[in-house]
């Protein structure tokens, strides 16, 4: 297990090398410099001033050398300083990278909770309006765009009904609407993969003989079928994470969430490249010691599964 | 495109106002004005810095209006005014600004402001090793020297007309906080504004408290001592549906409004409306003079007929513009509606295809196109994206066009690519929106190279030089009268129109006044509540 986490790990190198060379080459490739960009409609400076901002921000050499520059210093944890505010990269991402977790867990845990039930209830209720009503709102979930849904819930329960704020990531009952909007959409993919997962289990023969040897028809379900029904569940749950943490883009913006995602759109705008790098260099790391941790998780669900 | 700040440093501009129903500017004075309580506003965006020096951000800007003063103000009737600097006097070769300082003055960390303060804010600005791209608004400015504790001297290389506006935007800030924060100083700024900074929270907000010390010497501000309200929080929020909903949810005071946000504020009498008709905004059509036939004036003409600019004002900013037929945002001074009238270039169809039949463009009964050579008259109009005013805008140019034979398609980039690629000159013509309050817009936009690089016209840049080193400003305005005049008759842009500030506040916010920018005078507002 430890040699296998281990090896995984050391995956990750060639992962991020690849995901920075990308990240840069996209940079290079997208027009539009942010200097020009900072003295748009404006009388602009002499060239000592202009030469002086891009030597500060290492605009000043070749392509490949400003490459070779960043490898080197985000090998020394230096993302780099942001070309609006000067400051470090990583500053301004540590500023902000609790709130986009903090968005993606509390998201996951509605997804989990709702999505679960969800399931459960629809495999349960198999062919019965349950199931119908179940599925049709999972289908109606995976079909609605996240920013729409965030902007119906902002206008029911924020303008309408005054019971949660708009806008802001200052305490917990910030979080609650983006969260609910990001976990109830993705508790239909969750909803309809349990369902799927746990027929299969339920028709299997140690549920039968489970409930003939007269266990409680509950906890046949929760403890024998749910647990075997998980694996493919938890697969999509790590895929999900990684798509709550993209997706919180869009709904970090909706609700002023102060997040990383707030911060790479308006980078992006601002051709600030060397905070766009750094936010997808880290979410890319995030995503795959997420999977990671999923894959790790299948052999404490089925002991079966061993790592070597 | 983006909000600048300039204005006029001499003429008479009056600033109208259509205010929303249930009350008048100036009504404060005949209540209680209370006292205390916490203004909430918005931004767009995190501040960048709030080092004057660090940033052209006008978020930032909009920040840093807060703390720091600045030496002069522009008054209600556009010219320059005492602020920090209770009077000056300028050179017979108008190069020299001799400026008498206010005594008595702290900035918020207790040093004093005087003449050395105002020396190594300019000094500071001026340094190449500084990088400071607001130097780009002093590039005349050659010298400033402290004569005396309350004396400061500005000597510039020629006479430059802007100059008083520039420095009606120029911070003051505290040479003591410079040296004690170092780099840091923009995370923590000191000036001798009306606001102190309390707390900032990266990409989450803003907190400032009202500087108890304050004296006002803006004769603009009805308020001469401290802000009424005890702080201010600014909140930061991108998303304009966002800021509406929190209007409407009561979580912020005062909001920006959009075209699509204005019907509901103007009609909804729990909020108060703020409406400038007179705004620096200007509208346009620019072409890529390089590429045939747009390097053509006449085409160009030709084009200008046929674009019915009140269908835009209406189909694209909903009424909520002004048509503008001069090549200059309607606030600006030397703004004349006459010019337009005479010289620019209305809505007539019939002439416009008379025009480019004239020049060779005839139909293709075959294909209703309008062909010269058997080149087809196939153009891209091309504008920004993430605003739907300016793409309507594109459509309704597209139906005007087709209507005298021309094929129109709407192109749509984001405004960091359409800005890099413009001076590639690899375009037909464009849509384009700038903000700028001061006429040395003229020469922004067009005295060669242009803003994209890609006009020159050695006629024109005599008259904007002229218009920009002209520091008597009757003479600077029949000069800027003259090059719309040229501007118009030479084509160079067809202007369309100057769409209006509007501004929504809670029906709670007393003492709302706006500033000869347009801007809210946040020193004169209290909470009714």
């Amino acid at each position: 297990m430890v040699v296998y986490a281990t090896r995984r790990l050391l995956f990750l190198i060639p992962v991020v090398l690849g995901v920075l060379t990308l990240v840069f080459l996209i940079r290079a490739l997208v027009p539009g410099d942010p200097i020009d960009i900072m003295f748009f409609g404006q009388m602009r400076p002499d060239k000592a001033t202009v030469d002086a901002m891009r030597r500060e921000y290492g605009l000043d050499v070749s392509l490949p050398v400003q490459y070779l520059r960043f490898l080197g210093s985000v090998a020394r944890g230096d993302l780099g300083k942001s070309v609006r505010t000067r400051r470090p990269v990583r500053a301004e991402i540590e500023a902000r990278y609790k709130n986009t977790l903090l968005l993606a867990f509390g998201s996951l845990a509605v997804a989990v909770a709702v999505g679960l039930t969800m399931g459960i209830l629809a495999a349960v209720h198999r062919d019965t309006p349950i199931d119908t009503v179940t599925m049709i709102l999972a289908m109606w979930g995976l079909s609605m765009p996240a920013f729409w849904f965030g902007l119906i819930m902002i206008s029911l329960f924020s303008v309408r009904l005054r019971w949660l704020p708009v806008m802001g990531s200052e305490s917990l009952k910030h979080l609650i609407l983006p969260a609910l909007t990001l976990g109830l959409i993705a508790s239909t993919v969750l909803a309809r993969i349990t369902r799927s997962s746990m027929l299969d289990v339920l028709n299997a023969q140690y549920i039968r003989t489970a409930r003939a040897k007269g266990l409680q028809y509950g906890v046949v379900i929760l403890r024998h079928a749910l647990k075997n029904a998980l694996i493919p569940v938890v697969t999509i749950l790590g895929l999900q994470m990684g798509s709550l943490l993209g997706g919180a883009f869009i709904i970090e913006i909706v609700f002023s969430w102060h997040g990383v995602g707030e911060m790479a759109v308006q980078a992006i705008q601002q051709r600030d490249f060397p905070v766009v790098q750094g936010v997808v260099v880290v979410v890319a790391v995030t995503y795959a010691l997420i999977n990671l941790a999923v894959d790790l998780t299948y052999s404490a669900l089925d002991p079966r599964i061993v790592y070597e | 495109m983006k909000r600048r700040w300039y204005v006029l440093a001499a003429a008479i501009v009056l600033t109208s106002l259509l205010v929303g129903p249930g009350w008048l500017t100036g009504q404060s004075a005949a209540q209680e004005i209370r006292r205390g309580g916490t203004l909430r506003l918005v931004l767009g965006e995190d501040p960048d810095s709030l080092d004057p020096h660090a940033t052209t951000s006008l978020t930032a800007s909009n920040v840093q209006a807060f703390i720091y003063d600045r030496l002069v103000y522009i008054n209600q009737n556009g010219l320059p005014a005492g602020r920090l600097a209770s009077s000056w006097t300028v050179s017979p070769d108008q190069k020299v600004v001799t400026f008498k300082l206010r005594t008595g003055i702290k900035f918020h960390d207790g040093t004093p402001f005087n003449a050395q303060a105002v020396e190594f804010t300019f000094k500071r600005l001026l340094d190449p090793a500084q990088a400071a791209p607001f130097r780009s608004q002093f590039t005349e400015l050659k010298e400033v020297k402290a004569l005396d504790e309350t004396t400061v001297q500005f000597t510039l290389e020629r006479p430059f007309a802007p100059f008083f506006t520039n420095l009606s935007y120029a911070n003051i800030i505290s040479p003591t906080a410079v040296q004690k924060y170092g780099k840091d100083y923009g995370r923590n700024p000191v000036g001798t504004g009306p606001f102190k900074l309390a707390t900032w929270i990266t990409g989450s907000s803003i907190v400032l408290a009202r500087n108890a010390d304050y004296q006002q010497f803006r004769e603009d501000v009805v308020n001469k001592g401290p802000a009424h309200v005890a702080s201010i929080v600014l909140k930061i929020v991108p998303a304009v549906g966002t800021r509406i909903a929190a209007m409407e949810a009561g979580e912020i005071d005062f909001v920006p409004l959009t075209r699509e946000a204005a019907t509901r504020f103007l009609n909804d009498k729990r909020f108060k409306t703020i409406v400038k008709k007179d705004a620096f905004n200007f509208v346009f059509v620019e072409f890529n003079y390089k590429r045939p036939p747009f390097d053509n004036p006449k085409f160009r003409t030709a084009l200008g007929w046929a674009i019915d600019k009140k269908a835009i004002v209406e189909g694209a900013w909903g009424g909520y513009a002004t048509l503008n037929q001069n090549p200059i945002p309607v606030g600006v001074a030397g703004w004349d509606e006459k010019i337009g009238k005479q010289h620019g270039m209305g809505y007539d169809p019939r002439k416009a295809a008379t025009m480019l039949d004239e020049l060779g463009w005839r139909v293709n009964p075959a294909t209703r196109v309008r062909e010269s050579g058997g080149r087809p008259a196939k153009f891209t109009c091309w504008t920004y994206s993430g605003f739907d005013t300016v793409k309507r805008g594109c459509e309704i140019i597209q139906a005007n066009l087709k209507d005298v034979g021309i094929d129109i398609d709407v192109k749509l980039t984001d405004f960091g690519t359409m800005s890099a690629e413009m001076p590639k000159a690899q375009f037909d013509f464009d849509l384009m929106r700038w903000t700028f309050a001061e006429p040395v817009i003229l020469s922004l936009l067009f005295k060669a190279p242009g803003w994209r690089q890609l006009y020159s016209d050695s006629e024109l840049d005599v008259l904007l030089e002229r218009a920009d080193t002209t520091m008597n400003a009757a003479r600077r305005l029949e000069t800027v009268r003259q090059a719309q005049v040229m501007i118009l008759q030479k084509a160079v842009v067809i202007p369309i129109l100057t769409d209006w500030l509007m501004t929504a506040a809670q029906g709670y916010v007393e003492g709302i006044r706006l500033n000869y920018f347009g801007d809210i005078i946040y020193e004169d507002i209290w909470l009714k509540k």
